[in-house]
This record gives C-alpha cells, structure tokens and sequence, in this order.
C-alpha cells in the first residue's frame, strides 16, 4: 500500500506538469492579452502597453515564459552582473496578477487575507466543504429513505428538489432563496456580515450543495436499489437471519462506491470556488477571482487556479482510490 | 447475482438465451407498464414533436420583433393597463423586444432537445468505454487512463472554449446548423470524464466479483466479460448521471453561448434554429423583474425534459434488470 | 424540525416563488412598457452589462461600471428587479442615522496615478482630493488649492495651496506632493490608462512621458536624460504653499483636468511601501474628507470621517461599500433595505415603475455617456460616405431608447450629451427609411444590392446580445440590409479593436465625459486621436478646427469653432448616435443630500460632489 501510494504521488508531478503546459498553450492561443480592457475605457498607448510586456517577462520567448513560470528562470541583474535563480511555481511562487498591475502575486491574492480578514481561500474552501457536508449528510438519508420507501411521496420529494435545483441553476436558485429568505422572511441579511460565525454561510451552503445533494441522493437510491435485489440480500431477508444488518452491510459496502467515486472532483470542484454562488452571496472566494482571470487574460491567475485545482483534484482522487479499498477489500489496486 | 459459480455459469448461458428471444421485448412490456416512465415517454416525444413541427406549431415566427409591443405579459395576466395586459396573439407573452415566447419556446426545443441528448451520448460513450477498459485492464493503463481523465478535467475548459470557438467559428465546423456542431463538440470534450471514473469505480468492485471469476475461470473471452457481465451490472449510475446531464447540457449551451461559441443571434426569419432555452432562461434573468414569464417558461420546460429523462431511466433500469420478473 | 418535512416545503417555496412574480403581475399597477420610461439612463455605459453566466459574468461584472472615462453613475452596476420581490419592497430596513450604504466592486488597482476604473476612483476620490474638484454644476472649483491665479497668456496656473489641507494622519499637504504626483502620472514605469490624457497640454510632460505621448520604445526612453526632462517638466513646488503648472498652450479645460483623480496627491512614502501599497489602509493616507479604516477588497470598504480634513465638517458617520457583483441581488439588498442608495439598469425599470413604493423614491441622473454603433470607414462599404448616412438614417432612435433602453436614455443625433458644454440641438441624419434607402441607391447599392457581407462583431454577453438583435433587425427591415452577426468573447473583442485592420465593419460604443468640455469629446477625432485612431475616419478640416479651438481662450468664439467640427463629424457619420445616457437612482426617504438637484452627470456615486451635506437619519 506505501509503495502504491509513493507511486501515486510520484505521478503527481507528471501530471502537474501537463496540465500546466496545457493551460499555458491554450492561454497564449487565446486572442486578447493581460492588458486589454473593456473597448470603452481608455486603452494603453501601444508602446506603454509593449513597456508593461516587457516588465513581466511577456516579451520572452514562450518556452522560456513557460520555464520560468513553472520552474525557474536564471536573471542577471543588470547593474552587479550578478546571477540570480528566480523559483517559479515549484518554489511556490505563481507570478504576478496583471490584473493588479504586479501590485499582487497570485499566492498573496489566493492565500493572504487582509488585516484580520481570512484569505480568499478560506472563503472557499469553508463553503465547499460545508457543501460538501450538506450534499452528503442530506443527500444520502434522503436517497437511502427513497430506494426503501420506492414510488412513495418521499421518492417524489427528493426527485422534486433535485430538478428544481438542476433546472434553476445554482444562480438563479441562490436568488430565489435570497428573495424568500432575506427579503420576505428576513431570516438573513442579504448583505453578509461575515463577523458572524454561522449565518451568512447557511444560504450558500445549501444553494452550493443543492444539486450534489440532489446528485447523491438519486445516486443512493439507485444503488440501494440495486443491492435490494441482490440474491443474497433476498435470500437474506428470506431466511430472516438478521436481515436488516446483512441488508445494511451489503448495502454500505455497494452502493458507496459510486459515491465515494464521484466525491473526488465533487470536493475538488467545491473548495477551490465556485462562480455563482460567490456572486449571488458576495462570497469573497477564489471562484470569481479565477474566472475573471480567464476573462481578464490573467495569465499567472489562470496558471495558478488550474495547478491548484489539478493538485486537489489528484489528492482527492488518490484518496477516493484508497477508500475503495476500505469499502470493499477485494479491490485492489496495485 | 448468484453466489456459486456453476449458478453463475447457468444464469449466463440463460440469458444469452433468454435475450435473444424475449429480453427486449420483456423489457418494452416491463417499461410501458411503469406509468411514470410512459408519462415520461409521452412528454419526451411530445418535446421531440413540437421540435420537428415548430414551424407548424409556433403562432409567430420567433425572430419577428414588433415595435410597441416589448414585455407583454402571458394572456391571463390582466392588470387594467391595455399596455401591459396580456393578449391572445401572444399566448405566453412577449420579450424585450416583442417576440412572441410561445414561438421562441417552440423553436427553442429544437436546439435544447439535440443538444440535451446528442453531447449526452458522446460523453456517455466514451465515458463508459474508457471507464470499462481503465477499470477491467487495471495497471499501468488504468493508471495512464485515469491521468489524462485528471489532465483533462484540470486545465480550465472556458478558456479552451473560446480558443476553440476562434479558431473554427468560421470554419464550416462552425457554421454548421448555426454553430450547433461546434457546441455538441465542446460540451462532450469537456464532460466525459466524470462518467468515465464512475464507469471505472463500478467495474473495479464488480471485477472481483465471483461471477466474474467464474467466467474468467470458464474461459469467456475478455470482451465477452465486459460486454456481459460488467457492462450491465453499471447500468444503475450510469443512467442517473445521464439524468443530471441533460439538463447539464441544455444549460450549459447558454454558457457557451455567451461565450460566444455556438448559435450567432440571428433576425432572420428563415434561421431554423434562433434560440434555445438556455439562452432563454439567460434573458429572463436578466429580466426578472419587469418580466419574470420569461424565466418561467424555459425552466419549466427544461424540469420537465429533466424529470421525463429520470422517470425513464428509472423505468428503464428496473426493466432492463434480469432478476425482475413481476 | 423533521428535515423530510421541511425539504418538502422548501421545493414548494422554490414552486410558489417562480410564480409569485406572475401572480404579482396580475394585480400590477399601471405599468411601464413600451411607452412609458420617459427618464432615463441606461447606465452609463453601453459595454455594461448585467451578470449572467460564467467568464461573461466575470467580465461584465468587473467591468460593471464601465468606465470609461468618469462615467457617471457606477451604473449597470447596481440595478434592481422587482416585482419578483413580491415580499418586503418596504422601507422597513435597518438603516443606521449617519451611515450611508452603497454598492461598490471590487477595484483592481486603487493607484490614483494607474486607476481608470470609476469603481476605483470611487474609493480614490473618497480617501484624496485634487487640487480642484467640482461643484453641483459641473464646474471646477479649489480644493486643496485655496486659489489660482491664472496668467495672462493662461499658459501659467499658479496653485496656491490651502495652509489648512492637512493628511489624515495631521501631516500638512504640501506643494511638493502635487508635483511628486504629477510627476509620478507622467514616469513611464507608471504606465496608467491616463498617462496620455495631459500629453499635449502640460509643458515638458510629452518628453518626460515619451513612452505614452511619443510613442518611443523602451530602448530608446533608456538614452534620455530623465533628471534634465524632469527638471523641465512644467509642474514645479515654488514653495510649501505654492505650486506652478506650465501649460504648451492655453487649455481652459486644464483645471477640469487637475480636479481628476490622477492627480491626487499620494505620497512618496506611503509610495515606497511596496507594489502593493494602497492594499494596507495604513499607507492609503489621504487629504481627503475620508479615511478607509476598513478594507477587504471583495467584501467592504468602510470610510470614516477624516478629522484633518479642510473642508466643513461631514453630516456622515461612516460610508460603507458593499461590493456586489450582482445587480439582482443589489437590488434585492436595496428591497431590504440595506442599501440606500442604487442605480437603476434599464432592464429593471419597468419593475421600479410598476412597484408603488420604489417608484417614489426614484430621482433621475443626468448622463455624460453617448452610446454609438461605429463603422470601419477604412473598410468597404462603409469607406463610403453615402452608405454611412443610409444606415444612420435607417436606425429608429426612438424606439431604441423606448424598448431596449426602457426609456432610459434621450436619442442622439449628435455626440455630446445634453447639458455638456457643446451639445448640439440638431435632427441631422434621423430616423427616416426613404431618405436612407435613396441615400442608399445613390451609393450605388439600391436595395442593398451589390453590398459586401457585412459583419457585426461583438462581445458576447446577454444584454449585447439583444441590442443587436434589435440594431440587425433595424437595418433589415428600414434598409433591407442583412448584417451577420458576430459575438467574441468579450476580451477578443477588445483586441480586435486595437487596428483600423481588425475592427469588425460594424461595433457598438460609447464615450463618457472626463471633465466638461468639447476638447474632451470632438476634438478626439482629431487626427491622431483616440477615436479617429480607431475607426479610421480622417477629416482635415476637423483636424484644422480642433486644432483651432483647443487652444483659443474660453468664449462663443471657441465653442462656435468646436460646433463646427461638431457638425462636420454628424454630416460625414463615421458612427451612428444612438443614445445618450441618462440614469435614475434609488434613494431610501431618510437619505438626506442626494437629490435630482445635488446629483451631477459627473459624480463617481449619485450626490458624490455634495458630500459633506449628505446625512442619514431614518
């Protein structure tokens, strides 16, 4: 098991590697640079927009942008003539923000709060795994409940919730709840105050999780299904040895898998942003940053969301593979 | 399944049998039988109907913009202003620039209906086979396998997107059913990948099934096993995820859309495919406030497509299943 | 509470609120529609738009309050929805007596000398004050400059700085900060959106500033002597209280021109603590009549009276901007009453109107925006004079303004906006089909025949969408002219406009005032300028007229030669007037201070330029 996850985690690297070269390539492909902005705002002179290139490293050849954004670059100061290496991502540092004119680096944005404020990533990170949580501890009982009382109103109200969640979006779902739940009932404030430990988090917690919520209870309810009708869970319950506990074991150990498959990127996905509900909540979290970086042309914000979200993306998957060991012995993946 | 191998090996050979002869068949009389899966046949077809015959069924054609006439309610809606009462000739209302909603709900299905499905059935294809081989081979393939599903949900798909819009948007590829191709072509790039672990989590657990021995052991061929033995045994999930992506797709398109890949806006008469509820449901929201009945409609209509797709997978599983025999 | 139970009527929420707002139409009140906005404002710019899908979201969102050029209300920005909001439309809020609440955005980049954006000089203009600044009428007035004297040849300002202006933090304002800022505008590794805007006018600042006004290369800018240009850049400290701005010429708009935000005085010091500097309230010390004591750049800004302050003393306890990106839930913050002031978007204000409460506290906005669809005159067929007027008078005005504007706008049928300096009451090229199918034929294309494919291209979001579905349908059916259109994401688009050789046939703008003068507008399609960069469209007796005007002293004389070029750039329409903006706010009742009478087209927030009158008591 050590050696297959060293393994794993060697593979980390490759991986890294390609989806950044990928990233870069599809980025440098895109028409529009770091410096372009809406056409009716005044624009750069075309020279001090060349002066702006030229002062981070835009002018180099792509190959060397590429290195030095991803592993290192050698600089020689032009006064001392002295040699300087300059680490880039591998040494944690993910390169200026072009939207900010260099006044930030992707990590300070990403990872730095302000005074006595939490980071961007905390913001995001805290909701997606409590969306995470919310999907799971409602999405399971909900879908279980709905496989054992099958075509009942329970069956059709879980089934009701998750298509109205799909349907709507996660946009216009979160406005809706912001309407009843702010503004008619008052229940919250549609502005947060995020001094508050709980209440500004209820609302996108459950407006984040609604449709994995509803994802995982159609999920669990089919796979309960699926394992009621095994042979040996009949046979089980015909003989009536302990019906209900061979029922529960078998059904845990089946009908976790798929779930347990798709919680990977699901938390992956969760906890490095997610656009709407940030906007519709004013949630100060990495999610509008990291598409606005595309829009903007953010080269190093591009680079950096995607390196983060591929490596909890392959933590997470290298987890889910371990569990399914755990869930069922027989599998082994070595 | 059977627990001992020769009740395996029996079953095997039954339903080989068995599927030739009647397991279709049993299966169709199975599924008319489940009243939620024929309503949901009826409104899939329905949906499908109304997309074949828009230009019969739609009372305006849905690009004509008429001046004066902006933000009408639905016909029922009476508020004492001739203005903005609802009229007959507009059913459902109008948008913010006079189009009569029925009409553009009606064209609208069109492209929603292709491309809820089409994508749906690329992704479910090469999901699925790459799930089967990544799970069933194992080793370093599955380990190559799973790291390029990695590569390919990590690297940002917007950006890709549009990168690919440019480059083909005046290409044929991109013009081709109003851009429609180049959408079906973008959604299942980027969408495979979920189905495909699934696919393989599934195949893992049932790889060491005793069933499976038991084939193994008998000799079947390999293609044979997981075409027989594992394939339908992951049915279950593979049909709910099914379910979520239509709807995913058909609100997806509005995304792309606004990414500027897919359908130009069009005030041409003749445009056979002038917009989609994605893109509906876009300008409703939008207009929420002065015209909430242009974000109702299209959600409806994209719950409806949502909950007949459940409502027949749900009837298709249960009649698909060997084991049920009632 | 049994959790099955509640989910249950939670989905029957969802249901019952999608069909409220229908069941809310139903007992509506009159209405808005077609004919009814007869105010107006489409936000201030065309580009703004409201948040909808993804990358689209991100850039309109950021962009929320376009920009450009001191655009006057934040606008599309902050917009409302209403009816939907069946629930509490009530003023029963919690508004707090002396704190004012408004929507912001996130900036970018709060640098005076590097900001462009108004949702950036909306949080600069709060913390620092210019040397002018602008009274209720528009006009510039001294502001840390007591006075200025104004020499005979009006190439020399003398600023005489007011003894009292003092930082927040009790150190006095001095000359030397001026000319530090100035300076500092003008350094190329500054390298702002505004770093060309007083190329031309201040003395010796083309020289120093020889990237942005010269165009040179960096290599070339490495050979200069930078310390003898800054030595002769025509910003200088005589002394502590006095500072001396040479100008080339006369410019009577220069003092417009120091109440902007780019000359704000920042200091070297708060400067030298990094990149990042203005991120730490600690280093973004100010002379103005606030401090930001608190800042979290995606959530809040919180602004606090600044006790050092010259002016009179603030009615305002705190000024607090919450940044939302989104204009619905703006609006529904605004129905809840926590917000108390919001602009309103043109898509919402038939909801406003409708709704019985909210339309009493709507005050109008005069604009400083003129929207335009632009030609690519280098590029056939709109190198040709006669198929320009023919689609400038195949496009309804009206009913632009009517149905996509919801009446938020006036039609334009020239470029600067009414209450400007230099708006030209004319129905030159209007809306009439015959005049533009002849002015067609005699192109040589009648009926639209022989044209080339025409392209309209544009960045793809929702609202751009639909005003261009409006724009081809116009011209299809007054013209008979089919266009293609084109949508690009919206940063492709911004590159496509770079060059006469890129720019699509046909695109859709707009300008924004930066200060009030014709300089400001006609005179930027002066050969070389910004506008006739872009399109291409060249006019030497424009050229000659401007050239004129922008330097002759203030007076009819000069406005009649601004008139002229005025009605030389309508005649040859190298774009077509679409609209002018024009805005409406809402205002809670116990907002004191911000009024139809208060508010200027060139505020960075309705009532902005009355602030020290502007009190809350609820």
């Amino acid at each position: 098991m050590a050696r297959y996850i060293i393994r794993r985690l060697l593979w980390f690297f490759p991986v890294l590697f390609f989806v950044g070269l990928v990233t870069f390539t599809i980025a440098r492909m895109t028409p529009g640079g770091p410096f372009d902005r809406d056409p009716d705002r005044r624009q750069l002179p075309p020279r001090t927009e060349k002066l702006l290139r030229q002062r981070f490293g835009l002018d180099l050849p792509l190959w060397r942008q590429f290195t030095r954004y991803m592993f290192f670059d050698i600089e020689t100061d032009p006064k001392t003539k002295e040699r300087e290496i300059k680490w880039g991502a591998i040494g944690g540092n993910f390169g200026p923000t072009y939207a900010s004119r260099g006044s930030k680096t992707v990590q300070q944005e990403v990872f730095k709060g302000s005074r006595n404020k939490p980071s961007r990533f905390y913001y995001s990170a805290r909701l997606g795994v409590q969306a995470f949580a919310f999907a799971l501890i409602v999405g399971i009982p909900l879908g279980v409940l709905a496989a054992l009382k099958q075509n009942t109103w329970i069956d059709y109200v879980s089934l009701l919730f998750a298509t109205t969640a799909v349907a709507l979006g996660t946009l216009i779902t979160g406005l809706f709840l912001i309407i009843i739940f702010a503004v008619t009932l008052r229940w919250f404030s549609v502005i947060p105050d995020w001094n508050d430990p709980v209440r500004p988090w209820i609302l996108p917690t459950i407006t984040l999780g609604a449709v994995s919520m509803g994802f995982i209870a159609r999920l669990t309810r089919t796979s309960v299904l699926e394992v009621k009708r095994q042979d040996y869970v009949r046979t089980a319950q015909a003989k009536g040895l302990g019906g209900q506990a061979v029922i529960w074991r078998h059904v845990f150990r089946n009908a976790m898998l798929p779930i347990v498959t798709v919680m990977g990127p699901l938390l992956a996905g969760l906890i490095t942003g997610t656009l709407f509900t940030e906007l519709v909540f004013q949630v100060p979290g990495v999610g509008t940053l990291f598409v606005d970086a595309i829009a903007k042309r953010d080269y190093s914000m591009i680079m950096g969301a995607a390196l983060l979200f591929t490596f909890f993306l392959t933590f997470l998957n290298l987890i889910v593979d371990i569990v399914y060991g755990v869930v069922d012995p027989r599998i082994s993946l070595t | 399944m059977a627990t001992s191998a020769p009740a395996v090996k029996q079953r095997a050979f039954d339903q080989t049998e068995r599927r030739q002869r009647t397991l279709w068949g049993d299966a169709w009389r199975r599924l008319t039988r489940n009243k939620a899966a024929v309503v949901g046949l009826v409104v899939i077809v329905m949906f499908v109907l109304v997309a074949i015959f828009a230009p019969l069924l739609a009372p305006h054609n849905p690009v004509l913009q008429t001046n004066s006439n902006s933000l009408r309610p639905p016909m029922w809606v009476d508020t004492g202003n001739p203005r903005t009462t609802g009229v007959p000739e507009h059913v459902l209302g109008t948008d913010t620039l006079g189009r009569d909603t029925l009409s553009k709900l009606i064209y609208a299905a069109r492209v929603s209906m292709i491309v809820g499905l089409v994508p749906t059935i690329f992704v479910t294809l090469v999901g699925v086979t790459i799930g089967l081989i990544s799970g069933f081979a194992g080793g370093w393939v599955d380990n190559l396998m799973m790291r390029s599903v990695e590569i390919v949900s990590s690297f940002p798909d917007l950006l890709f997107l549009i990168t690919l819009n440019v480059a083909l948007r005046d290409t044929v590829f991109g013009r081709t059913a109003n851009g429609l191709l180049l959408i079906f072509v973008a959604l299942a790039l980027v969408s495979w990948t979920g189905m495909a672990r699934l696919v393989r989590g599934q195949v893992l657990s049932l790889k060491q099934k005793e069933f499976v021995e038991a084939a193994r052991a008998v000799g079947a061929p390999r293609w044979q096993i997981v075409l027989k033995h594992l394939l339908p045994n992951t049915f279950a999930p593979i049909i709910v995820s099914i379910s979520f992506l239509i709807p995913g797709f058909i609100l997806g398109e509005s995304v792309l859309t606004f990414l500027a890949v897919g359908m130009r806006p069009s005030v041409d008469p003749t445009n056979q495919f002038p917009t989609s509820w994605g893109v509906m449901v876009q300008e409703g929201y939008n207009q929420l406030s002065s015209g909430p009945w242009m974000l109702l409609f299209p959600v409806l209509c994209i719950a409806a497509v949502m909950l007949a797709f459940t409502f027949i997978g749900d009837g298709l599983r249960d009649a698909l299943d060997p084991r049920e025999t009632k | 509470m049994n959790l099955l139970r509640m989910k249950k009527t939670l989905a029957w929420v969802l249901f019952a609120a999608l069909l409220l707002p229908i069941l809310a139409a139903c007992g509506g009140t009159p209405a808005p529609g077609a004919t009814g906005g007869t105010t107006g404002s489409t936000a201030a710019s065309p580009a703004a738009g409201t948040t909808t899908d993804a990358s689209v979201a991100a850039s309109e969102t950021t962009a929320a309050s376009p920009a450009a050029e001191a655009s006057p209300s934040p606008a599309a920005a902050t917009s409302p929805d209403a009816s939907a909001a069946t629930g509490g439309t009530g003023d029963t809020g919690t508004a707090e007596a002396g704190v004012l609440r408004l929507v912001g955005h996130e900036p970018e980049n709060l640098d005076p000398q590097k900001a462009s954006f108004v949702v950036e000089i909306q949080h600069i203009m709060m913390v620092y004050e210019g040397l002018m600044t602008f009274d209720e009428e528009g006009k510039p007035v001294p502001a840390a400059a007591e006075s200025v004297d104004i020499s005979e040849d009006g190439k020399t300002y003398t600023f005489n700085i007011d003894p009292d202006s003092k930082y927040s933090d009790g150190t006095p304002v001095t000359a030397q900060n001026f000319e530090y800022a100035w300076k500092r505008l003008a350094n190329p590794e500054t390298a702002g959106e505004y770093q060309s805007l007083p190329c031309g006018i201040i003395a010796g600042y083309d020289e120093y500033s020889a990237v942005a006004c010269q165009g040179m290369t960096v290599t070339e800018t490495a050979e200069l002597d930078m310390e003898a240009l800054e030595a002769n850049f025509g910003v200088r400290a005589i002394d502590d209280q006095t500072l001396e701005i040479q100008l080339v010429n006369p410019a009577p708009y220069f003092l417009s021109m120091a109440a902007l935000w780019i000359g704000a005085p920042v200091r070297e010091q708060d400067v030298e603590a990094g990149e990042d500097w203005w991120t730490d309230p600690e280093n973004f010390i100010g002379n103005g009549p606030f401090v930001l004591t608190e800042f979290d750049p995606a959530a809040t800004a919180v602004f606090e009276p600044n006790e050092n302050w010259r002016g009179p003393e603030l009615k305002l306890q705190r000024v607090v901007y919450n940044m939302i990106e989104e204009t619905q839930v703006a609006f529904q913050a605004y129905q809840a009453g926590e917000l108390d002031v919001l602009n309103i978007a043109a898509e919402d204000l038939p909801a406003v109107q409708a709704d019985p409460q909210l339309s009493q506290q709507v005050i109008d906005i005069p604009g400083s925006c003129t929207s335009y669809i632009g030609f690519n005159v280098t590029k056939a067929p709109f190198d040709n004079r006669d198929v320009r007027r023919a689609f400038a008078q195949a496009f309804d005005r009206e009913a632009w303004v009517r149905d996509v504007l919801q009446g938020l706008g006036e039609p334009a049928h020239s470029f600067i906006p009414p209450g400007f300096p230099g708006f030209l009451e004319t129905d030159a090229l209007k809306f009439d089909p015959a005049a533009a199918k002849a002015a067609l034929a005699t192109a040589g294309f009648e009926n639209g025949q022989g044209l080339p494919e025409i392209r309209a291209t544009f960045g793809s979001t929702s609202r751009n969408r639909t005003r261009w579905e409006f724009i081809a349908n116009q011209f299809r059916e007054n013209l008979g002219v089919d266009i293609v259109l084109d949508p690009v994401d919206p940063t492709a688009y911004t590159a496509l406009l770079k060059s006469p050789e890129t720019l699509p046939q046909m695109y859709q703008s707009g300008w924004c005032a930066d200060y009030p003068d014709p300089q400001n507008w006609i005179s930027l399609w002066r050969t070389g300028g910004v506008l006739q960069a872009r399109g291409g469209y060249s006019n030497p007796q424009l050229d000659e007229l401007t050239t004129q005007a922008d330097i002759a002293p203030e007076g009819p004389e000069r406005l009649e030669t601004y008139n002229q070029a005025h009605r030389l750039l309508i005649e040859d329409a190298p774009i077509i007037f679409t609209s002018h903006s024009a805005g409406q706010a809402l205002v809670k009742p116990w907002v004191q201070g911000i009024t139809e009478e208060t508010v200027t087209p060139l505020d960075y927030w309705p009532g902005f330029f009355n602030l020290e009158n502007i009190q809350v008591q609820p």
